[in-house]
């Protein structure tokens, strides 16, 4: 039986939090057609050394381990305070979810 | 995917396979200056890069100036790498400083491009000379024919080769052969 979505994203952030000790916070964007098996799993990154560049969405197939495919998009602080002020915007009306992930020190989204 | 997007998937993809071969064949060619193989290598990566972006089924505002755009080497690259440790199940920390070396090393790949210079601060680049500029206001050209690029030394390094080998890995499924 397949992992579900949301332990799929949890997987995947999990790994990204843990190999990357520069990302801050990994939090999960949703699309209107979250539920939809074929809408990729997207996770937001953010990273004080990551190459500011807006939103750029890098895809990554579905495997054995999770079955759906994923979408990342890195940002900087400064990028994600625009993405939160609306500065910036996130492709096909997706929205910001949860946090994952967060280090201790880090002010979260609300 | 749209059609036009898988053709320019594909286009990137075929372009950057032509490009490793010819890095290929000037890296076994070490009378013939370094800055030539190193722009080879510049060119197939950002080709790569450019065509793992044209995969992504969801477009922003910046995915439509890929292609007139640069930099993407080392903001693309060590995800595709990232997700290959993944599948490898490669995590723990001396992977995670093994990525951080990479994200290094693509940064000053991207630099190797002219049109990446930090503004003026890295001039460097494997294409064109430039002027430098001593504490006394003394102007040098340099030439990347004879430019000992640091860059080198870091593409001997077995993080390198591995990262070297997981890009060329991805490319004949993102040339759709």
């Amino acid at each position: 039986m397949n992992p579900s979505k949301t332990d799929s994203a949890r997987y995947l952030a999990e790994f990204h939090f843990g190999f990357d000790s520069d990302i801050t916070q990994i939090i999960r964007l949703v699309a209107p057609n979250e539920d939809s098996e074929s809408e990729p799993i997207k996770l937001l990154e953010i990273n004080p050394e990551g190459v500011p560049c807006g939103v750029l969405p890098i895809s990554f197939g579905a495997w054995e381990k999770i079955p759906y495919p994923s979408i990342i998009v890195e940002v900087t602080p400064a990028e994600f305070q625009q993405i939160q002020s609306h500065a910036l915007d996130l492709p096909d009306n997706w929205q910001l979810g949860d946090v994952l992930f967060a280090r201790d020190n880090v002010e979260q989204h609300s | 995917m749209t059609d036009r997007e898988a053709q320019w998937r594909k286009g990137y993809a075929r372009q950057a396979l032509s490009d490793l071969a010819v890095y290929k064949l000037l890296a076994r060619r070490r009378e013939i200056s370094a800055c030539h193989r190193l722009h080879y290598l510049q060119m197939f990566l950002e080709k790569t890069a450019k065509a793992q972006l044209w995969q992504s089924e969801k477009r922003s505002e910046r995915s439509d100036k890929i292609n007139s755009s640069h930099k993407f080497i080392e903001k693309v690259l060590p995800q595709v790498y990232r997700e290959f440790a993944l599948r490898r199940k490669q995590g723990g920390h001396s992977k995670s400083v093994q990525w951080k070396k990479i994200k290094h090393l693509c940064r000053e790949l991207d630099l190797l491009a002219p049109a990446s210079d930090r503004g003026g601060q890295r001039p460097d680049n494997c294409e064109y000379p430039w002027e430098i500029q001593d504490a006394l206001g003394n102007t040098r050209v340099i030439v990347p024919d004879t430019y000992p690029f640091a860059v080198l030394e870091l593409l001997a390094r077995p993080e390198a080769v591995d990262f070297l080998k997981c890009v060329e890995a991805i490319l004949p499924t993102l040339s759709g052969e």
